[in-house]
């Protein structure tokens, strides 16, 4: 199995958490690590690769590009909807700034 | 997540993978990403790359991609490895475009699409040599 997960960095403070949960996607909290998870189902062999700053890039580009197309691209979705996805995407940008939100690309084999 | 949260997101992404895709998003995409897959989200073609070679993935293989959209990354995976690949998701306009792409690009004979969410696949098991998922937990 090979997958991508964003997640909220260990050890915050409960503020710090919820300000994760809010800014990240919705599936970000986690009561657990990701290879605790893949070795409690049965995957051995797992490799982990830190992708958080490639994450910051790539959101921060994402952004860049839509802010720059914003009449193109607002013109396409329902009314406030665009707008509200470039404000997700500044909030998701200042939480991994903040060192609030990390990425990472896992590997792993079934036992 | 919730119920609740499935079901926004649900919404959510069905309401995204309904409006065609117009040229300037496959320009934005391919600047940041790397790809014109129809994709929005932060893996990038090193990071699917990275993947293959992480599950060995070979022409010999059975690919599932879960949570595809429309078809990113396992159309690619397979185009590059020469797997057969199956793509599932619940957005079935996602799924229209990942199979129409999977035929513009000669792949259709090694690429399927179902609908299924990934909590009920409707797979057996060992069905699969590899199962990937990108921006789908989030």
């Amino acid at each position: 199995m090979g997958f991508t997960s964003i997640f909220e960095a260990p050890g915050l403070s409960s503020a710090a958490r919820r300000r994760a949960r809010a800014a990240g996607p919705r599936a970000v909290a986690m009561r657990s690590t990701h290879r605790r998870l893949l070795r409690a189902a049965g995957f051995a062999d797992v490799t982990e690769v830190d992708v958080t700053a490639a994450f910051r890039a790539t959101a921060a580009a994402w952004l860049a590009e839509w802010e720059s197309h914003v009449d193109d691209l607002a013109r396409l979705e329902p009314p406030g909807a665009f707008e509200q996805r470039l404000a997700d995407r500044r909030a998701l940008l200042a939480a991994v700034d903040a060192g609030l939100l990390h990425r990472t690309l896992l590997t792993a084999r079934r036992r | 997540m919730s119920v609740r949260d499935e079901r926004e997101a649900r919404a959510l992404f069905d309401q995204r993978y309904g409006a065609a895709q117009v040229q300037v998003q496959y320009e934005i995409e391919r600047r940041v990403i790397g790809g014109d897959w129809g994709a929005n989200g932060y893996t990038t073609m090193a990071q699917a790359d990275a993947l293959a070679s992480g599950l060995g993935l070979a022409a010999s293989d059975r690919l599932l991609d879960l949570g595809t959209g429309r078809g990113w990354p396992g159309l690619y995976l397979a185009g590059r490895t020469g797997c057969r690949v199956v793509l599932t998701d619940l957005p079935l306009d996602g799924l229209r475009v990942a199979a129409a792409r999977a035929a513009a690009d000669r792949l259709a004979a090694r690429a399927g699409v179902v609908v299924s969410a990934a909590s009920a696949l409707p797979f057996r098991a060992g069905s699969f040599d590899a199962v990937v998922h990108t921006d789908v937990l989030c």
